[in-house]
């Protein structure tokens, strides 16, 4: 007669405590991953040069390079494509992909409406022309061992 | 065996075309509570003895091969690993060890560069083998092992995240060498929870070996002996818990295992038990190889990655690397772009079907998923080829000898292949 | 006979019963769902359980680019799971094709085949995202669940 008051006490205090759900959401966002996990690249614009190595090198074909009839390109990503190998990072000669954690992504991991995010602005900028060649030159002048792959991407 | 070979790889699935003597057909799968994947099993039974096995492989050909052929040497590497999501690593360890033969920088790779790649590769190894032995313990009904398994597979999943950024496709390897650094402060991190794992997986052992709920449902169960194996040709753990003492690692060492202490584990019983028990002394000699390179790696200095031209060099290599699941052999043509002409992937567990199937004979019919899971079924790295009749669209998957006999008679008699 | 499927409606949202199915995948995603049920991601907490049969089902787990062989076998799972029934597709293969997308025997997405209630991202994606997808998930279905009829499968 004890057990079954004691277990009716505790089913009551369960009932009492409201969801767990609450809990574990709270407990994941205090427990982030490493800081060096890999997710979608993010490209920084101030060091693109737009050579187009990392839309060539990706697997899945997430990035496209869409270009106007001047100067000006842009890259887009397609997010749920992307399956974040990190080789646009490895083999951009300038160092200018991060796929390092970014807080506020944790949000968008998961989504009810899949057309909704779709393509993501990742850089824009000149491929060719003057602004383009200052960027390099700013680039080769500041040094770093993969400059010298820089003239073999050029143009593609 | 029946007197006339049957093959047991089947494309019928009414079981019309059963055995002699076999009075119920049970059929398994594609969707089925027991496996993960879909695969297709029909078991002939008579009463309640298994009199044969077959089995309809091909719900998961994707076709990787072919679309590699449409990609850069550079993008396929990226591909490779999911061929199959659990043994990634040794994917694309075999795929950039085929690269680097061909473009002739092999030699360039450093030691440092070599090391990492081995610490990936046996960390790979150590959570398959605790993944597989957790899931046995589930379909012999001993649901807590499972869940005590996972919980300390938990801590080499930390370590491959920790070092290379994702859980289950570390996807370290380039051609030309690996992508990330283990740096120091890493290691040091690690050392203590690899310690920790081992007196996880010491426990795991004594469970297995002591426990007798666990132990009558896999000792003296689906025996395959030794001569039943050297004609089955079982490769991996299956092989070596039949005494078949094979280890790529050994017999052609690649990387730098020759020059890293290690045994290899071989036992002959040759039952389910014997299996477990291969698997579980791989997963503490690999821990144990863990720390070992874990300690190299202070003293070890390195480029980590050499150039590698995105064109390959006319050529072709085969390479071969021992997954968790047995032999991998990769085989590659190179015709000097920058895109393969051929590439042919032969995964471990195809050639496990067929020493399993032999396994079941003369079983009884309640001890079939212990048996069906004891060559770590893995069938998304199996199906390769399924052919169309553009006509009636009817579609037929078949393995290499039914080709090649389909192809001798119809090259003979001079008709169409269907 | 609206309170009784309102009823019904808050008892599928407070404990959802999930049914597993590999459409092809490499296996990657597979592990991580099964990591999620167990002791350190434990889904269970909020009352999901994984369930063998599509009969007993209320949420169908699909992961890997759908393959034409079993694309057949995938619609035949969905129509045997009763109503209200929801699909989530797991990883970036299950999602737009991701890595597989040339591939000869793929069809690349699971909505070219079912009505999909969420996508999880990744390759393969974290235990810890699929954890707050359903339960994310959850919350968001018990609004529009009320009015829910019969959903049009795509042909």
């Amino acid at each position: 007669m004890k057990k079954v008051l004691v277990m009716g006490g505790e089913a009551l205090k369960n009932h009492a405590k409201g969801p767990v759900t609450k809990h574990v959401l709270k407990q994941i966002s205090d427990h982030p991953p490493p800081e060096d996990i890999r997710t979608i690249p993010r490209i920084i614009e101030d060091r693109c040069i737009m050579c187009g190595t990392c839309v060539k090198v990706c697997p899945s074909h997430c990035l496209e390079m869409e270009k106007d009839d001047k100067e000006n390109g842009m890259i887009w990503l397609l997010k749920p494509q992307c399956m974040w190998c990190g080789h646009c990072q490895t083999y951009c000669p300038v160092d200018a992909i991060h796929i390092d954690r970014d807080p506020n992504l944790s949000v968008s991991l998961f989504s009810f409406n899949v057309r909704q995010d779709y393509e993501m602005l990742v850089a824009k900028g000149s491929y060719k022309g003057d602004v383009a060649d200052k960027k390099l030159q700013e680039l080769i002048d500041e040094g770093g061992k993969k400059i010298k792959e820089i003239e073999e991407f050029r143009g593609a | 065996m029946t007197e006339q070979y049957r093959s047991r790889f089947r494309t019928l699935t009414d079981g019309s075309d059963s055995p002699p003597g076999a009075d119920h057909h049970i059929f398994i799968g594609p969707q089925h509570p027991w496996a993960e994947e879909p695969a297709h099993f029909i078991i002939h039974l008579k009463g309640e003895r298994v009199v044969e096995a077959d089995i309809r492989i091909g719900f998961n050909l994707r076709g990787i091969e072919k679309a590699m052929e449409n990609r850069t040497w550079r993008q396929n590497t990226m591909l490779v690993p999911r061929a199959c999501g659990i043994c990634s690593a040794v994917h694309q360890n075999v795929y950039v060890r085929v690269v680097e033969k061909l473009a002739g920088v092999e030699d360039q790779i450093s030691e440092r560069a070599r090391l990492i790649r081995m610490f990936s590769l046996e960390a790979e190894r150590v959570h398959s083998h605790i993944l597989w032995y957790g899931i046995l313990a589930h379909d012999a009904g001993f649901d807590t092992m499972l869940h005590i398994s996972w919980r300390d597979r938990e801590i080499i999943m930390d370590i491959v995240e920790d070092f290379s950024g994702n859980r289950v496709n570390p996807a370290l390897m380039l051609p030309g060498g690996v992508k990330r650094d283990i740096p120091k402060d890493k290691a040091d991190k690690a050392r203590p929870m690899l310690n920790k794992l081992i007196k996880q997986v010491e426990y795991h052992k004594k469970v297995f070996t002591e426990e007798a709920s666990i132990r009558n449902r896999l000792e003296n169960v689906g025996v395959l002996t030794k001569d039943d194996a050297k004609i089955t040709t079982p490769n991996g753990p299956t092989g070596r818990g039949s005494g078949l003492p094979f280890d790529m690692r050994k017999s052609f060492p690649y990387e730098l295992y020759d020059k890293i202490d290690w045994n290899l584990v071989c036992y002959n019983e040759g039952d389910i038990l014997a299996t477990t028990l291969v698997r579980i002394d791989e997963t503490l000699e690999s821990l144990q190889m863990c720390n070992q390179i874990l300690d190299q790696l202070e003293s070890t200095q390195g480029e980590l990655l050499a150039r590698v031209k995105p064109r390959v060099p006319e050529g072709s290599y085969m390479a071969r690397g021992e997954a968790p699941r047995g032999e991998d052999i990769h085989y590659g043509i190179a015709n000097g772009t920058d895109k393969p002409e051929r590439y042919k992937i032969r995964a471990p567990s195809l050639g496990n079907i067929d020493a399993t199937l032999k396994r079941m004979d003369g079983e009884y019919v309640a001890d079939m998923p212990v048996i069906l899971r004891s060559y770590d079924p893995c069938f998304s790295c199996t199906n390769r080829v399924m052919l169309i009749n553009e006509v009636t669209g009817e579609k037929i998957i078949m393995n290499q000898d039914e080709f090649a006999r389909k192809a001798i008679k119809a090259k003979r008699y001079n008709r169409p292949f269907f | 006979m609206g309170w009784l499927k309102k009823f019904g409606v808050n008892c599928a949202v407070r404990s959802p019963w999930i049914i597993h199915m590999n459409a092809g995948g490499c296996n990657g995603c597979d592990i991580e769902i099964v990591d999620a049920l167990t002791p350190r991601h434990d889904l269970e907490q909020y009352g999901i359980t994984l369930r063998g049969t599509p009969r007993q089902a209320d949420v169908l787990v699909i992961t890997g680019p759908v393959t034409v062989q079993v694309a057949e076998r995938v619609k035949r799972v969905y129509e045997q799971m009763p109503l209200p029934k929801f699909v989530v597709a797991v990883g970036n293969c299950c999602t737009t094709g991701g890595v597989f997308q040339e591939c000869p025997f793929v069809l690349g997405g699971i909505d070219h085949v079912l009505p999909v209630d969420a996508w999880v991202y990744g390759c393969p994606p974290r235990p810890e995202n699929i954890v707050v997808a359903v339960a994310t998930l959850l919350g968001k279905l018990k609004e529009d669940l009320i009015g829910i009829e019969k959903k049009e499968v795509p042909v």
